[in-house]
């Protein structure tokens, strides 16, 4: 006669076969804790050399592997790049000859623009350097008064950065703009590069 | 919970990987000391690229700044590419010496609008896309004298939808232009 260890139920071995119940009480069946993993097991010794030696083992491997990955990359400026297809050239056509008469009006719409745009230069180079000297003055004229004053104003000024500067816009503030605003979000949706 | 926090959850709060087994595995790690305190933390870093640190040039003396960062960013990028050319001709014109110039990747916006489900088809408001479009320009050694002057003329000159900001340069900023590569884990 043996006895089942989760139940404690009698059961008979002379009659193996039948499988009788002699003992009271029902079929309490119970069932245990599922173990999706694998029972535990034992708990190894480890010695802490070895673990001291395997960690410094795998370190270096990974620096090795480091290694071998090799310089860092930039990440990409997609506006940068030239679309492949762009480049084919089959796509290059040919362009009409341009009668002289247009030639010399581009040439001449092209020496006014340089005037232009050099003009513009110049009066700008005007004026920083006409704040320049202004500013030299005033300091040199500080100096004189107090020197240590000048080597406090010449000093950087810590506060000023980080800044910000915001263009100017195509219309003024629209009025009631607040009121219509449309409930949504603004996600920031960026390629990663991993 | 992620799944690294929870197996070191079930490993009583200690993760040690060993050579044979792979992340992936839960509940196979044992809960041993390590020898090495920072082990954990030079794994995770390891596991990543390592960028190597910029050389920053400090100021020359306390009379001129770090270097800064001018980033130019707006939606068109044709007036913020050429307003950061502006911005590097203006310098070498005030003679401030120009670190770098680069480009940043641009950012894109997803702009989403909460509608309601009443609405037909056609007279929902779409999602649509903005993007950011960036450009930097890195002075070095601006003489503090010349400060006021130089963001004056940069705020004077700026196109209609450019904005500017003005930062100091930091080891992140540089690390940013990177691609964070991590080393898969069939390597490991």
């Amino acid at each position: 006669m043996g006895v089942c260890n989760h139940t404690k139920l009698y059961v008979c071995a002379l009659h193996p076969s039948r499988g009788i119940f002699t003992g009271v009480g029902g079929l309490a069946f119970r069932a245990s804790q599922s173990l999706q993993a694998e029972p535990p097991k034992k708990k190894k010794k480890t010695d802490p050399k070895q673990e001291q030696l395997r960690q410094h083992r795998y370190l270096k491997r990974l620096k090795k592997l480091q290694y071998k990955m090799g310089k860092a990359e930039l990440k990409p400026v997609e506006e940068m790049r030239v679309d492949r297809a762009l480049l084919d050239e089959s796509r290059k056509r040919d362009l009409p000859e341009i009668p002289p008469e247009e030639q010399e009006r581009r040439a001449l719409l092209l020496k006014r623009w340089s005037k232009f745009k050099f003009a513009q230069h110049v009066a700008e180079t005007r004026l920083i350097e006409g704040a320049i000297k202004a500013q030299e003055k005033a300091l040199n004229e500080l100096r004189t008064e107090s020197e240590e004053l000048y080597q406090q104003a010449i000093k950087t000024d810590n506060s000023l950065f980080p800044l910000e500067g915001v263009g100017p816009t195509h219309t003024p503030a629209i009025d009631g703009f607040d009121k219509k605003v449309i409930d949504g979000e603004y996600v920031d949706v960026t390629r990663q590069y991993r | 919970m992620s799944r690294r926090a929870l197996s070191t959850l079930y490993s009583g709060g200690r993760r040690v990987l060993h050579s044979s087994m792979s992340w992936r595995k839960i509940g196979q790690f044992q809960s041993a000391r390590c020898y090495a305190d920072n082990f954990d933390e030079e794994v995770e870093e390891l596991r990543v690229q390592q960028i190597a640190d910029q050389e920053i040039p400090p100021p020359a003396d306390d009379t001129v700044h770090e270097v800064l960062n001018i980033k130019a960013f707006g939606y068109d990028c044709t007036l913020v590419e050429h307003f950061a050319q502006y911005t590097h001709n203006l310098s070498k014109n005030m003679s401030l010496s120009v670190f770098d110039s680069y480009a940043l990747p641009a950012k894109a916006t997803l702009v989403h609008a909460i509608q309601g489900t009443g609405l037909k088809e056609k007279d929902r408001i779409k999602d649509y896309t903005l993007t950011t479009y960036q450009r930097v320009i890195q002075i070095q050694d601006l003489p503090s004298k010349r400060a006021s002057l130089l963001l004056d003329l940069l705020q004077l000159n700026l196109p209609e939808g450019v904005s500017f900001t003005i930062t100091l340069h930091t080891q992140e900023h540089y690390k940013e232009r990177f691609i964070r590569k991590e080393i898969p884990d069939s390597l490991l």
